[in-house]
C-alpha cells in the first residue's frame, strides 16, 4: 500500500525534477560551477517572496466572504504586486557575474528552483503520496516545467531590459512581453472564468503562451547578443 | 570550496537505477491492493440494529472497507461476492434482489454481498408505486430476514453520489453490452473504480438510553392539501364537540384558523432529519427540545419523561453507530500508474532528445615540458566527460566510428602557435598517449567567467559547448615558449600521421580531421573564438575539436 502511494508520488517528482535537472546539466551551467549561484538566487527569490506576502498582507487584507466572480481590479492590484519579482530577478541578475547564456540561465533556473521546491514539493508530499489520486497533481507537475522556462525567459527579459544597447525599437516590445508573463496568471483566471476551460485546456494554453514568449525572447537575446560579440 | 554539490549531483547521475524500471512495474503487478484516490464524504445512517427481549434483529454490522459495485451486477455475473459492497438508490430496489443480495439459499450457497449501501430518493420525487415498492423493501430488511450479518447505510441523495454510482455502472457492467476489446482494456487500465469505507469499530450496546415520549408527527410526505383538510375537519369537529355544539356552526373561520404555512413549516422541518427512536435517543437531542418548547408556547405544563431499559433483563437494546461518515474513493486499477510512468518517461525522452551534444573537442597545450621518467598526461577538463560518451573513450583509449559516410563526423584538432616566449623550443613529441611510462590525469577546473582571461584553450570551446579538452604536461597554464611549439609540434605531426591513414583506403576511419592552427591563443585565445564564430554553425557534425593554440 505504501509503495503504491509513493509510486505516483515518485512519478510527480520525476516529472518535475528532470527537465530542470537536464536545463542545468546540458545547456553548460555544470561548466560554469553555477550551482552555489542558483542557491543564491533562490534565497534571493525567499526574500522577494516575504516582501510580497508583506506588502499584500498589509494593503490587502483577505475579505470575509468569498466572491463567485472574479474582482478583476483587486487581482489586478495583486498581480502588479507581483512586479515586485521581477525586481528581484534583477538583483539576482546583478549578482551573477559572467556574461551570456549562463547569466540568464542561472538565474531562471535558480529562481524557478526555489520555487518548485516552496510551492510544489511540499503540496506534492502531502498530496501526491496521500489517499487522493487526482489529476491536480500530475497538471502541477507540469505546470512547474511551464513556469522554468517561464522563469528563464522572464530572466533573459530583465536583462534585455537592463541593457543600455538594446535596440530602441525593440525595448516597448520587450516591456510589453514583461507585462504579459507578469500578468499571466490574471489572465488565465480571467480566460477560465469567461470561456470555462478545464484544467489540461488552461495548462495547454499556459505553454504555449510562454513557448511563444520565450521564443520571441529568444530572438531579440540572440540578435543583442551577436551584436555585442558574446559569443 | 571542497565540497561540491555539483559533484553530487554528477553522482545521482552516475547512479541512476535503472532496474528500478523493471522492480517499480513488478511491485505494482504484484501487489494485490488498490492505490487510494479521491475521497467524497457523505452522512450515512446505518440500518437499525436492536435486540428486543433478548432477540437481535436489524443489522448487526457495521464497519465497512470494501470496492462499491451497482446492485444490477449482482446475479448476472460471479464477479460480485462477499468482497464488494451494493451501492444502488432504494427506488432500484426490489425485494427479491434484496433477498438475494442477502443470502437466499437459492443461489446454493452463502454468496452474499460484503455491504450494501443505498441511495435515498430526493425529495417530493416518488411516485405512489415506488413508495409501495420502498415499503415493502423495508419490510423486507427489517422483519424479513431475521438478524442480518453485513452493514447496511443509507445515505442521503447528492448530485456526487449520483455521479460515482453512474461511474461504477458504467464501468463494471457486465451484461454483455457490446464493447470492443480496445474499451475493455482501456477500461481495464484507467477505470475509476470506487472503495467503500466505514471507519468504525463494531456497533456496542448503548448504555444510557432515553427514550423520549412526546406526541409525534409522522407524515413525511409532503401531501399539504389533504394535511390542510384534515386539519381543520380535526380541529372544528374538536371544538364543536368541546363546546357542544351541532355542525351547523361554524367555530373556526379565516380569522382563527388552520395556518397553512405554519403547517408546511413543522412538516418539513420534521421530515429534514430521520426520527427512528435510536438517533433520539438523548436528553439534549434537539428535535426532543425543539418539541419541547413548542409545546411550551402553547400548553400550561410540558412533561418529558425519560423510560430506560432494566439494565438487567432489557426489553429492547439499542445499539450505537446510527450515524457514520461513509467514505467513498476512487480508485486507479494497479497497471494505471505504470502506464503513466510510461508516459512521463516519452515526455522525458522527448525533452532530452532535444538537448543532445556533439563529441568532443581536444586541445594541446604545452606537451613537452615534463621532465622525468614517469611523467603524466593531464588532460584539463571544464567538465568531466560522461562515461561512455566519445571524450570518455578518447581518454581510455578507443575512438570513436560513426557510422554515416555521406555525413562523416568531423573532429578538429586546434593549436595556438604565437607565444610569449622568445626563443622558440622544438622538440618532438612522439610519446605514445597510452600506457607505457606515461599515465594520464583529469583535471577538471571549471570555467570561471569573473575572470578575465580563459585559463585552457578548451574553454573556449567549451563556452560554445563543444565538449573539448587540452592536452598538457602541465597542470597549470605556463607563459613560456614551450606553449605552444610543443602543440604545434605535435599538431603537425599528427597532421601527417593522419595523412598518411587518410591516404590508403582501408585504413580510413569513420571521421574526418580538421586541424586548426590558431593565433592570439594567449591573449583568451582570440583566434579560436574567430574561427568558431566563422565556421560553428556550418559544421554542426563536428565531433571532436582537438585543439593546439596558434
Amino acid at each position: 500500500m505504501e509503495i503504491m502511494t509513493l509510486f505516483h508520488f515518485g512519478n510527480c517528482l520525476a516529472l518535475v525534477y528532470v527537465p530542470y535537472y537536464f536545463t542545468y546539466k546540458y545547456s553548460g551551467l555544470s561548466e560554469y560551477g553555477a550551482f552555489w549561484k542558483c542557491i543564491q538566487a533562490g534565497g534571493i527569490y525567499v526574500f522577494t517572496q516575504l516582501c510580497k506576502m508583506l506588502v499584500l498582507a498589509t494593503f490587502f487584507p483577505t475579505d470575509a466572504a468569498g466572491q463567485d466572480g472574479l474582482d478583476f481590479v483587486g487581482e489586478f492590484f495583486k498581480s502588479t504586486v507581483d512586479l515586485a519579482d521581477l525586481v528581484g530577478l534583477y538583483l539576482v541578475l546583478i549578482g551573477i557575474p559572467g556574461k551570456g547564456h549562463a547569466k540568464v540561465l542561472t538565474a531562471g533556473v535558480g529562481w524557478a528552483g526555489a520555487e518548485l521546491l516552496l510551492t510544489r514539493c511540499l503540496l506534492l508530499w502531502v498530496g501526491a503520496r496521500g489517499a487522493e489520486f487526482d489529476w491536480k497533481y500530475i497538471q502541477k507537475s507540469l505546470d512547474s516545467n511551464v513556469s522554468l522556462v517561464q522563469h528563464v525567459t522572464t530572466a533573459t527579459l530583465v536583462w534585455l531590459w537592463s541593457r543600455h544597447d538594446l535596440n530602441r525599437s525593440l525595448f516597448p516590445l520587450v516591456v510589453v512581453m514583461l507585462a504579459i508573463s507578469n500578468y499571466k496568471p490574471l489572465l488565465m483566471e480571467a480566460l477560465a472564468h469567461s470561456i470555462g476551460v478545464g484544467p489540461w485546456v488552461s495548462l495547454l494554453i499556459r505553454a504555449v503562451i510562454t513557448l511563444c514568449l520565450g521564443t520571441a525572447t529568444l530572438q531579440i537575446y540572440a540578435g543583442l547578443a551577436q551584436t555585442i560579440g558574446l559569443y | 570550496m571542497w565540497f561540491e554539490a555539483d559533484e553530487l549531483a554528477e553522482i545521482f547521475k552516475g547512479y541512476f537505477p535503472y532496474y528500478l524500471i523493471i522492480a517499480l512495474p513488478l511491485f505494482i503487478i504484484i501487489s494485490p491492493v488498490n492505490p487510494v484516490g479521491a475521497a467524497h464524504e457523505f452522512p450515512a445512517y446505518r440500518m437499525q440494529h436492536f435486540d428486543l427481549h433478548g432477540v437481535p434483529h436489524g443489522c448487526r454490522s457495521a464497519p465497512v472497507s470494501l470496492e462499491a459495485r451497482p446492485l444490477q451486477s449482482w446475479g448476472s455475473s460471479s464477479s460480485t461476492s462477499q468482497r464488494h459492497c451494493l451501492v444502488a438508490p432504494l427506488s432500484s430496489v426490489t425485494p427479491q434482489l434484496l433477498r438475494e443480495a442477502l443470502g437466499a439459499s437459492g443461489n446454493g450457497g452463502t454468496t452474499r454481498a460484503g455491504a450494501l449501501l443505498f441511495i435515498l430518493p430526493p425529495k417530493g420525487s416518488l411516485t405512489a408505486e415506488e413508495k409501495q415498492k420502498i415499503l415493502e423493501t423495508e419490510e423486507t430488511l427489517l422483519w424479513g430476514q431475521g438478524a442480518i450479518p453485513i452493514p447496511i447505510y443509507f445515505a442521503h441523495h447528492s448530485p456526487q453520489l449520483v455521479a460515482i454510482l453512474e461511474d461504477i455502472s458504467s464501468s463494471f457492467l457486465v451484461d454483455s453490452r457490446p464493447r470492443s476489446a480496445l474499451q475493455a482494456l482501456m477500461n481495464a487500465v484507467s477505470a475509476n473504480g470506487y472503495q467503500v469505507s466505514v471507519n468504525s469499530g463494531q456497533a456496542s450496546p448503548m448504555p444510557n438510553v432515553f427514550v423520549a415520549n412526546i406526541q409525534d408527527w409522522n407524515g413525511n410526505n409532503k401531501n399539504a392539501e389533504v394535511l390542510i383538510k384534515n386539519a381543520r375537519v380535526i380541529a372544528e369537529a374538536l371544538a364543536l364537540v368541546m363546546y357542544n355544539l351541532s355542525t351547523e356552526h361554524q367555530i373556526f373561520s379565516n380569522s382563527l384558523g388552520v395556518d397553512p404555512s405554519s403547517l408546511d413549516a413543522w412538516v418539513d422541518y420534521l421530515s429534514s432529519q430521520p426520527r427512528s427512536a435510536q438517533l433520539l435517543a438523548s436528553k439534549q437531542n434537539p428535535l426532543v427540545l425543539t418539541l419541547q418548547d413548542a409545546m411550551s408556547r402553547y400548553t400550561k405544563e410540558v412533561k418529558v419523561s425519560y423510560l430506560s431499559p432494566d439494565k438487567r433483563d432489557p426489553e429492547f437494546v439499542f445499539y450505537d453507530i446510527t450515524k457514520a461518515i461513509v467514505n467513498v474513493y476512487s480508485v486507479k486499477p494497479a497497471v494505471f500508474d505504470l502506464f503513466l510512468t510510461i508516459a512521463i518517461l516519452g515526455y522525458l525522452a522527448a525533452i532530452y532528445a532535444f538537448i543532445q551534444d556533439s563529441l568532443f573537442v581536444l586541445c594541446l597545450d604545452s606537451l613537452s615540458a615534463s621532465t622525468n621518467n614517469n611523467h603524466t598526461l593531464y588532460m584539463h577538463v571544464s567538465k568531466p566527460p560522461k562515461e561512455g560518451t566519445p571524450a570518455a573513450q578518447f581518454l581510455q583509449g578507443k575512438l570513436p566510428g560513426h557510422g554515416l559516410e555521406d555525413k562523416l563526423p568531423t573532429i578538429a584538432i586546434v593549436a595556438h602557435y604565437d607565444s610569449f616566449g622568445v626563443a622558440p623550443i622544438l622538440k618532438g613529441v612522439a610519446n605514445n598517449m597510452y600506457g607505457g611510462s606515461m599515465s594520464v590525469e583529469l583535471i577538471h577546473k571549471k570555467i570561471n567567467l569573473a575572470e578575465e582571461s580563459l585559463a585552457w584553450e578548451h574553454e573556449r570551446h567549451s563556452i560554445r559547448r563543444l565538449p573539448a579538452f587540452t592536452l598538457s604536461d602541465l597542470q597549470e597554464l605556463a607563459f613560456g615558449s614551450d606553449s605552444n611549439a610543443s602543440g604545434v609540434a605535435l599538431l603537425l605531426e599528427l597532421a601527417r600521421l593522419f595523412s598518411h591513414l587518410y591516404s590508403q583506403p582501408r585504413s580510413h576511419p569513420h571521421t574526418n580531421l580538421l586541424f586548426l592552427l590558431s593565433s592570439a591563443g594567449k591573449f583568451n585565445f582570440q583566434g579560436s573564438k574567430r574561427w568558431l564564430e566563422d565556421h560553428l554553425d556550418a559544421s554542426d557534425s563536428t565531433l571532436l575539436q582537438v585543439g593546439a593554440g596558434i
